[in-house]
């Protein structure tokens, strides 16, 4: 038995990464392939926003893979395994940018000026002048989908940081620390960039519902 | 005065817990008197519900394929 002592002095990561980081290390070619899976759309989402275009955010994100099969053995567990792997694709997206010229530091796509809700919708005291619809989200298949289908579009016509808070908080399932420590932002910033974006996702649906209702 | 706009603009706040003392009473208090900013919390629950729910982007198989022989290589 290993006696207990602080990660970075071994190579041995810590959490629950652990069993993960063996088996990669060990050749296991069904974990890596689930891996590369899991983290397709979360890594080329963050790299689209550094890149601005989904070809070179694919390349990135490829040429990451290899960096992290080379990198494997030298992956102490200071922090999650994708947490990891996000900052070579944060990384090498930056470089990359300023490469293409296309570069946009992170923080400059930073939060829009409008807030949540459109301003006439309160009164001068700011209460609700035009409150929300109170629709439910359809139970019948068909008509999820196309409700999906309005959230999903608005998804893609966020801007990229909103995007990418989004995806990777709500979609995939990250926590707001790993968030914060790939696209190196502040805990308020993700905070907000996540509240512009569902909010936004919100108004969506509510189109969809007022237009189901005209 | 807390307001509907100040219920609005706090929601995620609070749902990541980062909203505290009389801040945190004063949009529960507006939680619980409001049904147009529940509507709108709800409405937003929704919207992440229905994000959850899009399928994830498929890697190409060839691309998927070129990395897992790179592995096979490299992790020999």
């Amino acid at each position: 038995m290993q006696p207990p002592g602080p990660a970075e002095h071994g190579a041995q990561p810590a959490h629950e990464d652990a069993g993960l980081v063996s088996r990669l290390r060990a050749g296991d070619e069904a974990t890596f392939r689930s891996l590369v899976r899991e983290l397709h759309r979360p890594l080329t989402r963050v790299a689209f926003a550094f890149v601005g275009s989904q070809a070179a955010a694919e390349e990135v994100v490829q040429d990451t893979w290899l960096a992290v099969i080379d990198g494997l053995d030298g992956f102490e567990g200071r922090s999650t395994l994708r947490t990891w792997i996000g900052r070579i694709v944060v990384n090498r997206a930056k470089t990359r940018g300023v490469r293409d010229r296309r570069s946009v530091p992170f923080s400059s796509l930073s939060p829009d000026e409008d807030g949540p809700v459109e301003p006439d919708r309160f009164g001068p005291q700011g209460f609700w002048r035009a409150p929300p619809c109170a629709a439910e989200v359809p139970e019948e298949l068909i008509l999820r989908k196309e409700a999906r289908a309005h959230i999903e579009r608005e998804l893609e016509s966020l801007p990229p940081a909103q995007r990418t808070v989004v995806t990777l908080r709500d979609l995939d399932g990250w926590t707001s620390e790993e968030v914060c420590n790939v696209l190196d932002v502040s805990e308020t910033n993700q905070r907000v960039l996540l509240h512009r974006g569902r909010t936004r996702l919100r108004a969506a649906l509510e189109r969809y519902h007022s237009g189901k209702t005209t | 005065m807390f307001s509907c706009r100040d219920a609005t603009e706090l929601m995620t706040d609070e749902g990541e817990g980062a909203l505290r003392g009389g801040r945190r009473a004063l949009f529960r208090l507006h939680m619980f008197i409001c049904g147009h900013c529940r509507a709108f919390r709800r409405q937003v629950g929704d919207a992440v519900t229905l994000a959850k729910e899009i399928p994830t982007d498929e890697l190409p198989p060839d691309a998927e394929h070129r990395l897992v022989e790179a592995f096979r290589a490299r992790r020999r």
